[in-house]
């Protein structure tokens, strides 16, 4: 179990290395920075609505590349 | 938007499918409310890889090699009771010259003395150094130390001052 929850862990790094830098930023600040939405938005000096629609599109084409690496939801 | 977020208004905002606009406004409210971000999160079908990968696991290798040493009994810190004991060994052998150490700490006295502005603008250098100033301090302390150890064994001070008979 413990060995398949890394395994996890890997396969979503790689997803997220797999990313256009533009999608992996905002999806790092969320996750692993812990920053607000308002934050970000801040931070990229963007509107908050586009950072939205980017992490949204980022979230998409995540999944995609997660699954298509055989990740488990 | 100071009520909860609907469960379908959430659901539309996890896959990307509200406006810009409207995606801004539930944002605003997720910032500021643990308890939809929570909803929100779980809501999210890569939730779970990302909590496993915000939160690594150890290695099974790392657990066990963990769990073994945990097992064993604590080694007993047998260098550092030597070197106690030497050095309480040559404390006593010191106290026990009590004539040469007082001499010894009085010349040691005499030239901390004369080193007077070397100590100072050693101090000056300390305040812009912290590890200069530790140093220094733990100087200070063996020349207090040694100071302390002259005065309570200057009693007779024969050497200092020759006594004159009648």
């Amino acid at each position: 179990l413990l060995a398949s929850q890394a395994q996890s862990a890997r396969v979503l790094e790689q997803a997220l290395q797999s990313l256009a830098p533009l999608y992996r930023e905002v999806l790092v600040l969320y996750h692993f920075e812990h920053l607000k939405y308002v934050e970000i938005a801040e931070i990229l000096a963007l509107p908050l609505g586009t950072v939205m629609n980017r992490i949204f599109r980022a979230r998409r084409k995540l999944r995609e590349a997660y699954e298509a690496l055989g990740g488990e939801p | 938007m100071n009520r909860h977020v609907p469960e379908d208004l959430l659901s539309a905002f996890v896959e990307g499918d509200l406006s810009d606009e409207l995606a801004g406004h539930v944002a605003e409210h997720l910032d500021g409310c643990p308890r939809c971000a929570g909803r929100a999160a779980t809501l999210d079908p890569l939730a779970r890889a990302f909590a496993r990968a915000v939160d690594p696991v150890p290695s099974p290798l790392l657990v066990m090699k963990v769990l073994d040493r945990a097992a064993r009994p604590e080694p007993r810190p047998a260098l550092e009771i030597a070197m106690g004991s030497a050095l309480l060994a040559a404390g006593l052998g010191l106290v026990l010259l009590t004539d040469d150490l007082a001499r010894t700490s009085i010349e040691a006295g005499r030239v901390l003395l004369s080193l007077e502005p070397l100590t100072r603008a050693l101090a000056q250098a300390a305040l812009g150094s912290p590890p200069i100033a530790v140093v220094l301090t733990v100087l200070s302390l063996v020349a207090l130390g040694i100071s302390l150890g002259a005065a309570s064994l200057e009693r007779p001070l024969t050497f200092a001052s020759p006594r004159v008979r009648p």
